[in-house]
């Protein structure tokens, strides 16, 4: 065989060969309960591709998962283990997280492990910071806080970070739904404050919840030059 | 003999464009820096618009915070972010600097969700994301 042809031959077989690590679903999901610490998982791998693949390494995007890998090496068609552990701290809600893995193969260097962490509310407070702006009328605004866990849990006592804003709660559906109403006593001076609602939860975590109220300067108003250049 | 020769040059020419091309990891021929996001300011951008007077948050754990941080810098993270934030009402409420948040490295998204659910939850105005994160400014450091 002539030097062209085989190195022909050598270049097509080098490009074509690779690994290539996959899941068998789109994403991980993780499904605390509300009461978790932390929830751990092992998840399936594959190397669907023809080449050996060494693993170098794992980052995570989030201080909160953790991911490690059962080897370092994966041969063509081989099953592989993963572990992840995530902390579930305060979470609540849907959050996508990825770890990572850095191989050595050129056509996968970075192999993205998708997670989704669901984990259930218990406790949805609405509007979450009550506003004004300074020298709005101190007018009265309304909070809602609902208890949508699988428990009912009770509003026990509420506090205030801030002398200048008077409160009140009343119970709407027992042990569900509360209204709180927040009240400053003067809106001339910026205010960043917090009610602290101490509930019967029995969950440590749930014990606490915080509605924020803020008193802020209003945003200057853009100058004439600037919004006539803005208009279409 | 020189046909082939000038065949096999030809061909790892050619797969060598093809590498500039198409590797993942094809080093620049050419120093370039990628642009900074609508909320994004590097060390470089802190230093020239603001004189490094910026009031620093740190969106890593705990464990990673006590290890070392920015000088001044406080902790407000995605485990622990209410109950932070409480602690951090008195600083905010008197703060006229830039704010900016910071987590590990270029990958850690961390920094990004807290600026979002910071201002989600209070008028934050004047807030960032600093680019490459804590190693951006210790690699800064490293040289004063």
């Amino acid at each position: 065989m002539s030097a062209s042809r085989l190195a022909f031959l050598v270049f097509a077989f080098a490009a074509s060969v690779h690994a290539e690590l996959s899941l068998d679903v789109p994403a991980i999901e993780l499904k605390p309960k509300p009461e978790d610490e932390e929830v751990e998982t092992t998840f399936k791998f594959r190397n669907k591709g023809d080449k050996t693949v060494k693993i170098l390494g794992l980052e995570s995007a989030c201080s909160c998962l953790s991911a490690e890998l059962d080897k370092a090496e994966y041969k063509p068609g081989e099953v592989g283990t993963g572990h992840a552990s995530f902390k579930v701290s305060t979470f609540v809600g849907r959050h996508e997280k990825f770890v990572t893995v850095n191989t050595d193969d050129p056509r996968q260097p970075d192999w993205p492990i998708n997670f989704i962490l669901d984990v259930p509310a218990v406790v949805d407070i609405k509007p979450k910071n009550l506003q004004w702006s300074i020298g709005d009328a101190p007018a009265a605004k309304v909070c809602q806080v609902k208890f949508v866990g699988t428990e009912p849990m009770k509003i026990l006592k509420i506090t205030s970070t801030r002398e200048n804003v008077e409160f009140d709660w009343k119970e709407i559906k027992e042990g569900r739904e509360y209204l709180i109403t927040v009240k400053p006593k003067s809106t001339e001076e910026v205010t960043m404050g917090a009610l602290k609602i101490e509930t019967n939860s029995s969950i440590a975590k749930y014990r606490y919840q915080l509605a924020f109220f803020t008193i802020t300067r209003k945003p200057e108003p853009q100058p004439a030059a600037a919004t006539a250049a803005t208009k279409p | 003999m020189l046909r082939q020769a000038t065949f096999l040059i030809l061909l790892a020419a050619t797969a060598a464009w093809a590498t500039r091309e198409w590797h993942p990891r094809a080093p620049a021929l050419y120093l370039v820096e990628e642009p900074l996001r609508n909320d994004e300011v590097s060390m470089q951008v802190i230093q020239e618009r603001w004189q490094g007077k910026v009031l620093w948050i740190d969106a890593r754990i705990q464990e990673q915070y006590d290890a070392g941080h920015i000088p001044g810098a406080v902790l407000l993270n995605e485990q622990h972010f209410e109950e932070q934030l409480f602690g951090l009402l008195d600083t905010l409420q008197t703060n006229t600097k830039p704010i900016i948040v910071y987590c590990n490295a270029a990958k850690c998204d961390a920094s990004r969700k807290i600026l979002e659910r910071l201002k989600q939850t209070l008028p934050i105005e004047n807030a960032f994301v600093l680019k490459g994160g804590w190693n951006a400014w210790q690699q800064v450091a490293k040289k004063q």
